[in-house]
Protein backbone atom coordinates (compact mmCIF):
# COMPACT_ATOMS: atom_id res chain seq x y z
CA UNK A 1 0.00 0.00 0.00
CA UNK A 2 1.40 3.64 -0.99
CA UNK A 3 -0.22 6.43 1.00
CA UNK A 4 1.38 10.12 1.26
CA UNK A 5 1.25 12.42 4.67
CA UNK A 6 -1.56 15.56 4.46
CA UNK A 7 -0.94 16.74 7.56
CA UNK A 8 -2.31 20.14 9.57
CA UNK A 9 -0.12 22.23 7.42
CA UNK A 10 -2.00 20.97 4.38
CA UNK A 11 0.93 19.85 2.29
CA UNK A 12 1.10 16.11 0.47
CA UNK A 13 4.86 14.30 0.64
CA UNK A 14 5.97 12.21 -2.50
CA UNK A 15 7.42 10.20 0.23
CA UNK A 16 5.36 6.69 -0.48
CA UNK A 17 5.93 4.47 2.62
CA UNK A 18 5.03 0.62 2.09
CA UNK A 19 3.41 -1.49 4.47
CA UNK A 20 3.43 -5.47 4.53
CA UNK A 21 0.14 -7.22 6.04
CA UNK A 22 0.81 -10.58 7.60
CA UNK A 23 -0.30 -12.72 4.98
CA UNK A 24 -2.55 -14.86 7.49
CA UNK A 25 -4.11 -11.43 9.05
CA UNK A 26 -7.67 -11.53 7.74
CA UNK A 27 -9.85 -8.13 7.49
CA UNK A 28 -13.23 -9.48 7.09
CA UNK A 29 -14.99 -8.45 10.18
CA UNK A 30 -15.62 -11.83 11.84
CA UNK A 31 -12.20 -13.17 11.08
CA UNK A 32 -10.69 -10.25 12.76
CA UNK A 33 -13.14 -10.51 15.61
CA UNK A 34 -11.73 -14.05 15.99
CA UNK A 35 -8.08 -13.23 16.15
CA UNK A 36 -8.86 -10.28 18.34
CA UNK A 37 -10.28 -12.66 20.83
CA UNK A 38 -7.90 -15.52 20.49
CA UNK A 39 -5.08 -12.68 21.47
CA UNK A 40 -6.91 -11.78 24.42
CA UNK A 41 -7.88 -8.24 23.23
CA UNK A 42 -11.59 -8.16 23.12
CA UNK A 43 -12.09 -5.35 25.63
CA UNK A 44 -10.24 -3.28 23.10
CA UNK A 45 -12.47 -3.41 20.38
CA UNK A 46 -15.56 -3.11 22.17
CA UNK A 47 -13.94 0.14 23.84
CA UNK A 48 -13.19 1.60 20.70
CA UNK A 49 -16.09 0.56 18.41
CA UNK A 50 -18.74 1.76 21.18
CA UNK A 51 -16.74 4.92 22.35
CA UNK A 52 -15.15 6.34 19.13
CA UNK A 53 -17.77 4.82 16.40
CA UNK A 54 -20.82 4.55 18.98
CA UNK A 55 -22.65 1.53 17.60
CA UNK A 56 -22.38 -1.87 19.30
CA UNK A 57 -21.94 -4.56 15.93
CA UNK A 58 -19.30 -3.60 13.34
CA UNK A 59 -22.53 -4.29 10.74
CA UNK A 60 -23.84 -1.73 11.23
CA UNK A 61 -20.87 0.85 10.14
CA UNK A 62 -21.39 2.32 6.82
CA UNK A 63 -18.92 0.41 5.04
CA UNK A 64 -15.81 3.01 4.59
CA UNK A 65 -16.19 3.67 8.80
CA UNK A 66 -16.31 -0.32 9.14
CA UNK A 67 -12.62 -0.58 6.90
CA UNK A 68 -11.48 2.13 9.42
CA UNK A 69 -12.19 0.54 12.10
CA UNK A 70 -10.99 -2.87 11.32
CA UNK A 71 -7.49 -1.14 10.29
CA UNK A 72 -7.41 -0.03 13.66
CA UNK A 73 -8.06 -3.74 14.76
CA UNK A 74 -5.46 -5.14 12.69
CA UNK A 75 -2.86 -2.42 14.15
CA UNK A 76 -3.97 -3.59 17.70
CA UNK A 77 -3.05 -6.89 16.91
CA UNK A 78 0.65 -5.89 15.34
CA UNK A 79 0.89 -3.21 18.16
CA UNK A 80 0.76 -6.45 20.50
CA UNK A 81 2.95 -8.73 18.67
CA UNK A 82 -0.11 -10.86 17.95
CA UNK B 1 21.93 35.50 28.28
CA UNK B 2 19.18 33.26 27.81
CA UNK B 3 20.39 29.60 26.93
CA UNK B 4 17.76 27.60 24.92
CA UNK B 5 18.97 23.89 24.31
CA UNK B 6 17.58 23.10 20.83
CA UNK B 7 15.61 20.17 22.24
CA UNK B 8 14.17 19.60 25.71
CA UNK B 9 12.43 17.03 27.15
CA UNK B 10 11.42 17.41 30.95
CA UNK B 11 9.60 15.46 33.19
CA UNK B 12 7.39 18.06 35.12
CA UNK B 13 5.96 15.05 37.18
CA UNK B 14 1.79 14.59 37.82
CA UNK B 15 2.24 17.58 41.14
CA UNK B 16 1.89 20.18 38.23
CA UNK B 17 -0.76 18.77 37.45
CA UNK B 18 -2.19 18.59 40.79
CA UNK B 19 -1.59 21.99 41.18
CA UNK B 20 -3.60 23.55 38.99
CA UNK B 21 -0.77 23.86 36.17
CA UNK B 22 -1.01 21.53 33.61
CA UNK B 23 -3.57 22.01 30.33
CA UNK B 24 -7.25 21.55 32.18
CA UNK B 25 -8.82 18.81 29.84
CA UNK B 26 -5.44 16.85 30.23
CA UNK B 27 -5.90 17.65 33.99
CA UNK B 28 -9.44 16.25 33.98
CA UNK B 29 -8.10 12.86 32.22
CA UNK B 30 -5.21 12.47 35.04
CA UNK B 31 -7.66 12.34 37.34
CA UNK B 32 -10.35 10.52 35.85
CA UNK B 33 -7.26 7.96 35.61
CA UNK B 34 -6.60 8.00 38.66
CA UNK B 35 -9.93 7.62 40.09
CA UNK B 36 -10.27 4.71 38.87
CA UNK B 37 -6.73 3.12 40.01
CA UNK B 38 -6.02 2.82 36.00
CA UNK B 39 -8.54 0.18 35.64
CA UNK B 40 -10.21 2.26 32.95
CA UNK B 41 -13.79 1.38 32.41
CA UNK B 42 -15.53 2.77 28.97
CA UNK B 43 -17.37 5.20 30.59
CA UNK B 44 -13.75 6.51 32.05
CA UNK B 45 -12.57 6.38 28.71
CA UNK B 46 -15.78 7.60 26.81
CA UNK B 47 -15.20 12.09 27.47
CA UNK B 48 -11.66 11.76 26.44
CA UNK B 49 -11.30 9.02 23.27
CA UNK B 50 -11.10 11.44 20.73
CA UNK B 51 -8.21 13.41 22.56
CA UNK B 52 -5.78 10.25 23.15
CA UNK B 53 -3.65 8.09 21.25
CA UNK B 54 -3.22 4.26 22.43
CA UNK B 55 -0.22 2.28 22.42
CA UNK B 56 0.35 -1.52 23.59
CA UNK B 57 2.88 -2.64 26.35
CA UNK B 58 5.44 -3.34 24.25
CA UNK B 59 8.19 -0.79 25.04
CA UNK B 60 12.07 -1.00 24.64
CA UNK B 61 15.10 0.73 25.37
CA UNK B 62 15.51 2.20 22.14
CA UNK B 63 11.15 3.24 21.32
CA UNK B 64 7.76 3.61 22.83
CA UNK B 65 5.45 0.81 22.55
CA UNK B 66 3.60 0.66 18.84
CA UNK B 67 0.31 3.36 18.37
CA UNK B 68 -2.75 1.30 17.35
CA UNK B 69 -5.15 3.79 17.90
CA UNK B 70 -5.04 7.85 17.40
CA UNK B 71 -7.67 9.72 18.00
CA UNK B 72 -10.35 12.28 15.63
CA UNK B 73 -8.70 15.35 17.81
CA UNK B 74 -5.46 14.21 18.91
CA UNK B 75 -2.44 16.42 18.84
CA UNK B 76 -0.60 13.34 16.99
CA UNK B 77 -3.25 13.36 14.53
CA UNK B 78 -2.64 17.09 14.00
CA UNK B 79 0.47 16.92 13.55
CA UNK B 80 1.16 14.04 11.47
CA UNK B 81 -2.19 13.79 9.52
CA UNK B 82 -5.25 11.75 8.59
CA UNK B 83 -3.46 9.70 5.99
CA UNK B 84 -0.63 8.70 8.87
CA UNK B 85 -3.34 7.84 11.79
CA UNK B 86 -5.50 5.84 9.47
CA UNK B 87 -3.68 3.54 7.28
CA UNK B 88 -6.29 2.02 5.23
CA UNK B 89 -7.71 -1.60 5.85
CA UNK B 90 -6.10 -3.04 3.09
CA UNK B 91 -2.83 -2.49 4.00
CA UNK B 92 -2.17 -1.72 7.83
CA UNK B 93 0.81 -1.89 8.96
CA UNK B 94 2.85 -5.25 10.27
CA UNK B 95 4.28 -3.51 13.21
CA UNK B 96 1.78 -0.89 14.57
CA UNK B 97 2.18 3.04 13.66
CA UNK B 98 5.26 5.17 15.03
CA UNK B 99 5.68 8.40 14.72
CA UNK B 100 7.70 9.59 11.48
CA UNK B 101 10.27 11.04 13.65
CA UNK B 102 13.24 8.79 15.06
CA UNK B 103 14.41 11.33 17.78
CA UNK B 104 11.29 11.80 18.84
CA UNK B 105 10.30 8.16 18.98
CA UNK B 106 13.97 7.35 21.55
CA UNK B 107 13.19 10.44 23.18
CA UNK B 108 10.17 9.44 24.39
CA UNK B 109 10.27 5.46 25.35
CA UNK B 110 11.56 6.24 29.21
CA UNK B 111 8.43 8.01 29.40
CA UNK B 112 6.32 5.35 28.75
CA UNK B 113 8.23 2.77 30.41
CA UNK B 114 7.48 4.82 33.71
CA UNK B 115 3.97 5.02 32.92
CA UNK B 116 3.82 1.27 32.12
CA UNK B 117 5.18 0.54 35.65
CA UNK B 118 2.01 2.66 37.15
CA UNK B 119 3.60 5.34 37.36
CA UNK B 120 2.53 8.52 34.89
CA UNK B 121 4.09 10.57 33.23
CA UNK B 122 3.97 14.61 32.94
CA UNK B 123 6.34 16.05 31.04
CA UNK B 124 7.20 19.29 28.41
CA UNK B 125 9.07 19.15 25.48
CA UNK B 126 10.66 21.34 22.74
CA UNK B 127 12.01 19.93 20.22
CA UNK B 128 12.80 19.54 16.50
CA UNK B 129 10.98 17.32 13.89
CA UNK B 130 11.32 16.46 10.25
CA UNK B 131 8.51 16.14 8.25
CA UNK B 132 8.01 16.38 4.81
CA UNK B 133 11.54 17.31 4.48
CA UNK B 134 11.07 20.59 6.64
CA UNK B 135 12.23 20.90 10.23
CA UNK B 136 9.77 22.32 12.43
CA UNK B 137 10.12 23.88 16.11
CA UNK B 138 7.42 21.93 18.48
CA UNK B 139 6.62 22.76 22.38
CA UNK B 140 4.50 20.69 24.05
CA UNK B 141 2.82 19.04 26.92
CA UNK B 142 2.11 15.46 27.38
CA UNK B 143 0.30 12.99 29.78
CA UNK B 144 0.91 9.43 29.08
CA UNK B 145 -0.67 6.59 31.32
CA UNK B 146 -0.49 3.34 31.69
CA UNK B 147 -4.40 1.69 31.62
CA UNK B 148 -5.64 -1.68 32.38
CA UNK B 149 -9.07 -2.12 30.06
CA UNK B 150 -10.62 -4.55 32.02
CA UNK B 151 -9.77 -5.78 35.81
CA UNK B 152 -8.90 -8.88 34.53
CA UNK B 153 -6.75 -7.81 31.35
CA UNK B 154 -3.14 -9.59 31.36
CA UNK B 155 -2.21 -6.80 29.43
CA UNK B 156 -1.72 -2.65 29.84
CA UNK B 157 -2.39 0.02 26.99
CA UNK B 158 -0.55 3.24 27.01
CA UNK B 159 -2.73 6.42 26.97
CA UNK B 160 -0.87 9.36 25.28
CA UNK B 161 -2.48 12.87 26.18
CA UNK B 162 -0.73 15.56 24.19
CA UNK B 163 -1.29 18.81 24.18
CA UNK B 164 0.52 21.34 21.57
CA UNK B 165 1.55 24.95 22.74
CA UNK B 166 3.37 26.30 19.72
CA UNK B 167 4.77 24.93 16.43
CA UNK B 168 7.02 27.35 14.18
CA UNK B 169 8.71 25.99 10.78
CA UNK B 170 12.64 26.49 11.09
CA UNK B 171 13.49 25.59 7.72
Amino acid sequence: MQHHFQNLFGFKSDDQITFDLPKTRRLDPAGLRADIDAANLGEMWTIILTLDYAVEDVSNLPPEKQEEFLSVMSLLLSAFNR
Amino acid sequence: MLTRPASQFTELGTKVIEQGLADPRLSEFYEAIQSASHQASPGTLKPYINHLSLCSDKVSELAPPPIFYVGRDSSQRLLFGDKWASPEATGGSATGLRTPDPELEKASANAYKAALNLKPYYGYARTHISLEGETYEIAFERLIVGIKPAPAATYQICAYYGVIQDLQRRS
